[in-house]
């Protein structure tokens, strides 16, 4: 049962595969504005508003690295269109779940698992926690690589310049923050509402069994 | 009276049960579900490689428009896929078809750092697995052995039937004999038309996999009916049987393959996948900061024919560029191999010791026929390197020529297929323990019946 139950919540609720999802993020990257797309029209007016900020007629004439600052609008913009791809797969993926929490009403050994995952750390919100955890870093981390470009290398000769070892060091490395256990549970209504549920039904069969057909 | 009038009329005695009718249509049901499911899923998988298959020339377009101006700029960017296709069978048993990419796309750079990603899979998904009617035949077929014979005998003693049949000049032994088999046959009869239903419905190919496929439904079912008979030769109660085979198929079913599994992933740790992605990074990136003679004397012994094509020292060239991706791969090779290795290893012990296993060996052999297994996965990757190695060497020539983009011959870049259904040799056997568990535990079952009716 709870195998078909999962099977039924992804047939009901289908979700893009990997090429597919890669397709999506790419078509919005062309709309929304290709960084590696020399023509692009958004990164040509970032240019020239940048220019006239300035008032200088080169990008080699700015205080700091274009190319750097560039790389950081652009890691902005994609990162945007993949946390909002990825938070629709997720939802997806959790709305596929529902069916079988649902059915884990009636059914309490789901009921007991999805509990027992929640307070170990296992479940799904516990998955999501750490993909959104891990992008976050992945973010920070770029981010700061793309400042270092910016305002810490040259524009020419720029492939020979190296940055010193202790600002790599500086680099924080990541560390998962765990949900607390209210946090999870809360995410487990139904597979609780179960539990107590079949707790309290088994205490009424037992209280209300007449007693002679128990010998 | 012979056998064949009680032969009629045990079988219009055993069909005119009610629970046998319910049992019977819940479990053509679960079939039905399982076809469709199955059936879904390698659907999707198919209309999402013929999208890419078909949107590979646009994608062709689209970067040698983009990137005109600089042939190793294009290759950069440009996409190469490759693509795992489901044999006919594979709808029957997904196997690891959810977990295992079946469509890669790879790119002219460093390749190990490009082929282990793994499907965009719901987690949980992944967790409780496919219903597919291999699950129907190891999983639910039992069950239905289990409800039909547990209470052959003891039903009839708790009837008090069983004096009034003792007192009959018939040998009882051979009634329970019979009567076991009507019932085999009823739930063998099932088996064989779920498969046989594959056929037409999933397009399952009725070659010599649909003899196979028979042959492991009957060696795994006769598993549990001697199983059964064996059970209930001891003439105990109806809840007694009953309590005994149901824990027997929990600990085959779930805790037997879970156990196995904790010990294998135990015994054989696969650091080795991390040391091919540090070997592959580092590989590859280290070069950037050495000297690019050194880069280039170990590129020079694997195809010694761009010797003369001048490499600047001091300047970036896609020549070097494209030898320093290939020594990623390089450096990380024995790595590589060593992950490879050990991921096969771990499939032979998983496999060696399911062989004790009637359920989980009847679930690989099932996957194994669906080519859904590992092996069948591993095989993909090698075919994936191949590929990669081709296009490489195919593009070689233009780079280290400095060609324009309008100069490359785009008409013959190498393709790449791995069709599931042409992988036709090494096809499975149900493993010699299922025959000898079964036999021994007829013989047994046959003594006790003897003993205790006579």
């Amino acid at each position: 049962m709870p195998r078909a139950m999962q099977n039924i919540g992804a047939g009901v609720y289908p979700t893009v595969s990997k090429s597919q999802f890669d397709k999506l993020l790419e078509d919005d990257l062309a709309r929304e504005g290709d960084s590696h797309n020399p023509s692009d029209p958004k990164f040509a007016a970032l240019k020239a508003e940048t220019l006239a900020k300035y008032n200088v007629a080169d990008v080699k004439d700015l205080p700091f690295n274009y190319g750097g600052f560039v790389m950081m609008e652009a890691e902005e913009i994609s990162s945007e269109i993949f946390r909002k791809h990825y938070g629709e797969l997720l939802e997806r993926f959790r709305m596929q779940n529902r069916v079988a929490e649902l059915a884990s009403l009636l059914n309490p050994y789901l009921a007991i698992r999805n509990f027992s995952m929640a307070t170990s750390g296992s479940d799904f919100s516990a998955y999501t926690d750490f993909q959104w955890q891990a992008e976050e870093f992945r973010f920070n981390m770029i981010q700061k690589l793309n400042d270092l470009h910016t305002n810490q290398i040259k524009t020419e000769n720029d492939r020979t310049q190296k940055i010193s070892h202790a600002v790599w060091e500086e680099f924080p490395a990541f560390e998962y923050r765990e949900a607390t256990i209210f946090e999870s549970l809360r995410q487990q209504t139904p597979a609780i509402t179960s539990v107590i549920f079949w707790f309290l039904a088994a205490c009424a069969a037992v209280y209300f069994v007449p007693k002679k057909t128990i010998i | 009276m012979n056998t064949k009038t009680f032969l009629k009329l045990e079988l219009k005695n055993f069909l005119s049960e009610r629970a046998v009718i319910v049992a019977v249509l819940f479990l053509t049901l679960a079939g039905v579900y399982a076809m469709s499911h199955g059936k879904s899923v390698i659907e999707k998988q198919k209309s999402v490689i013929a999208e890419v298959s078909a949107a590979n020339a646009e994608h062709l377009k689209k970067q040698l428009e983009l990137q005109k101006a600089d042939l190793g700029n294009l290759l950069y960017y440009l996409q190469h896929s490759t693509v795992h296709l489901p044999s006919a069978w594979a709808a029957f048993a997904i196997g690891q078809r959810d977990v295992h990419p079946y469509l890669v796309k790879v790119r002219m750079l460093t390749l190990e750092g490009q082929i282990y990603d793994s499907e965009m899979s719901n987690p949980t998904n992944l967790l409780y697995g496919n219903f597919d009617l291999s699950f129907v035949i190891v999983f639910l077929l039992p069950l239905l052995i289990i409800a039909f014979c547990h209470n052959l005998v003891s039903a009839e003693q708790e009837n008090g039937i069983w004096n009034l049949l003792r007192s009959q000049p018939v040998s009882l032994a051979k009634i329970i004999g019979w009567r076991l088999l009507i019932r085999f046959a009823a739930v063998l009869l099932l088996a064989f038309a779920l498969i046989a239903a594959s056929g037409f419905y999933l397009g399952s190919r009725f070659d010599e996999r649909f003899f196979y496929a028979l042959l492991i439904a009957f060696a795994y079912l006769a598993f549990w009916l001697t199983l059964t008979a064996f059970v209930i030769s001891f003439g105990k109660s109806s809840t007694f049987n009953a309590l005994t085979l149901l824990g027997a198929w929990i600990f085959l079913t779930i805790l037997a393959p879970a156990l196995l599994n904790l010990v294998i992933s135990t015994a054989f740790p696969v650091s080795e996948s991390f040391e091919v992605t540090i070997k592959q990074r580092e590989g590859y990136h280290e070069k950037w900061d050495k000297p690019k003679a050194e880069t280039m004397t170990r590129f020079y012994e694997k195809y010694p024919e761009y010797k003369n094509v001048p490499i600047p020292e001091n300047a970036f060239s896609w020549g070097w560029y494209y030898a320093m991706n290939e020594m990623g791969d390089l450096d990380a090779a024995d790595a590589t191999a060593k992950y490879m290795e050990k991921l096969r290893t771990r499939d032979t012990g998983t496999n060696r010791a399911a062989a004790f296993l009637p359920t989980l060996n009847t679930q690989l052999a099932f996957n194994r026929l669906a080519k859904n297994d590992l092996p069948s996965h591993l095989e993909y990757l090698e075919s994936v390197r191949a590929f990669h190695a081709k296009v490489r060497e195919y593009f070689y020539p233009y780079i280290f020529q400095n060609a324009k983009v309008e100069q490359v011959n785009w008409q013959n870049v190498p393709q790449h297929e791995f069709d599931g259904e042409k992988q036709t040799s090494d096809f499975p056997l149900p493993s010699a323990p299922i025959f000898i568990f079964a036999g021994l535990l007829a013989v047994a079952a046959r003594r006790n019946f003897t003993r205790f009716t006579s």
